[in-house]
């Protein structure tokens, strides 16, 4: 693959695996350092172009390596030294409220979601990221995570069974309104 | 909570909305540039290149050497040894260990005059799929390229030495050479089978060649040298089946991903495994998946 390739390839589709980096490993070097990673052996195996769903496929090598964590020389890998993304910027959100009222309760609400799915158990963690960020269907979760597609859709349920209890538990100082409790499945 | 509400929240809240700083994606781009992979796939792509001076060398001992893959170069010597790990090179055969000492620090591999022929597509009863010829300063190198492992064993009379291949084929090589030396009736060089599997995140590749005791071509080689970067990490591990390898380390500047190699000395064949990007575990699996 060419430099040129390469670099649409970043610009197209970092945001989707950085985002994913940060979530799915919870720290920001980790992040960074899974980030760059799953690029380079993205780029290293050459197959980006002919897969259907780049974020899928860099997403899968990214769960990937993140669960093997690979050896120790895989990670000697000098990362470069970046600016450290403050809380202020997890929480800023692209979104448009009619009031600023209610755009502050928005944005409260769903720092407070991703708050939730942060302490996630990582295997559900992941599932949950997979599925709500980076659109991925339940098949395709299971063929990156190799495990069968009854075993996501029942992580999916276990993670969203959680998340419920921690908003209607109201971790955090949660401001959520709750609703009707019906079975999440 | 309903059930609506919360997959519309977790979709709201969940937006792929981080970006990395920069300098970060400059970095991937600096190391795409300068990593050591990008030119072995051009090399690969291209073709099998030659060391002009290892040639020369061989050429004037009447030793066979092959240069079998992406930077990889076998150095046939007189001694036969066992195995051999040194900072800069392992080698197996009888009496390695003092052999070994009397090899220089690899020789960096020039690119030169490298004359790539016509490529032949097999007919319907060849097994191979593309032949190549290749050469360099009288070294003729034919590479057929086959669908897979077996139908390259089939060709080549060489044994199979998995039970199973982990992870997928990705190419399969059967490599023979023909030297041309000035004065001399053109010779045999050696042949091997190159096979690369995807696995898991990296990649392994298996250089397979048939003990020189049973190759006319090779009589009087008797052992094989791989050149390293930077040996460590030298372990050991038994196999399911009882077999023992020696694992070492290759660690290169600036590689992305961890190197393993292992060279096997057996009945079935000499070989020489290079792992990258594989967990321990992983490595394992594929030792444990050999039949030697």
């Amino acid at each position: 693959m060419n430099k040129e390739t390469a670099e649409r390839y970043v610009n197209e589709y970092g945001k989707n695996l950085y985002s994913f980096c940060r979530y799915c490993t919870r720290d920001l070097d980790a992040a960074n350092e899974l980030y760059q990673q799953t690029f380079l052996v993205a780029f290293e195996k050459d197959e980006l172009e002919e897969n259907a769903n780049p974020v899928s496929y860099l997403i899968t090598i990214a769960v990937n390596l993140w669960k093997n964590r690979l050896r120790k020389a895989a990670w000697r890998k000098k990362i470069a030294d970046v600016r450290a993304a403050g809380e202020e910027e997890l929480a800023q959100i692209a979104d448009a409220g009619p009031s600023v009222e209610e755009e502050v309760e928005q944005k409260q609400e769903r720092e407070r979601v991703r708050e939730c799915v942060r302490k996630l158990p990582e295997k559900y963690r992941i599932v949950i990221l997979m599925f709500y960020m980076e659109d991925m269907s339940i098949a395709e979760i299971a063929s990156a995570l190799k495990i069968p597609e009854g075993t996501v859709k029942s992580r999916m349920n276990m993670a969203k069974k959680m998340l419920k209890e921690s908003l209607q538990n109201g971790e955090e100082g949660f401001g959520f309104v709750v609703k009707a409790v019906p079975d999440a499945r | 909570m309903e059930k609506k509400d919360l997959d519309l929240l977790l979709k709201q809240s969940l937006t792929p909305d981080e970006k990395a700083d920069p300098g970060l994606d400059m970095a991937i781009m600096e190391s795409l540039k300068d990593s050591p992979f990008a030119e072995q796939r051009q090399e690969k792509r291209n073709a099998r290149h030659w060391s002009k001076g290892l040639v020369a060398k061989v050429a004037a001992v009447a030793l066979a050497v092959l240069v079998v893959g992406a930077g990889t170069t076998y150095a046939a010597g007189r001694i036969l040894g066992m195995v051999a790990v040194r900072e800069n090179r392992l080698a197996v055969g009888e009496g390695a260990e003092t052999w070994v000492e009397q090899l220089s620090t690899p020789v960096p591999e020039e690119l030169l005059n490298v004359q790539t022929g016509v490529k032949v597509m097999g007919g319907p009863n060849d097994l191979w799929v593309e032949k190549e010829e290749i050469v360099f300063d009288g070294v003729h190198t034919f590479n057929h390229t086959y669908p897979n492992y077996q139908t390259a064993l089939s060709d080549a009379g060489f044994p199979n030495v998995f039970r199973t291949i982990p992870g997928t084929q990705e190419s399969v090589v059967y490599q023979t050479v023909t030297y041309s030396v000035p004065g001399e009736e053109p010779f045999e060089g050696g042949r091997m089978i190159c096979l690369k599997c995807n696995f898991g995140v990296g990649w392994y590749q298996l250089e397979q060649m048939p003990k020189p005791s049973e190759e006319p071509e090779t009589v009087g080689v008797i052992a094989y040298s791989v050149p390293m970067t930077q040996s460590s990490n030298v372990r050991t591990y038994v196999s399911a089946n009882g077999t023992e390898f020696t694992l070492v380390d290759d660690v290169e500047q600036g590689a992305a991903l961890g190197k393993t190699v292992v060279m096997i000395d057996c009945e079935k064949m000499i070989g020489c495994l290079t792992l990258q990007g594989l967990t321990e575990g992983e490595i394992h699996q594929v030792l444990d998946a050999m039949d030697l």
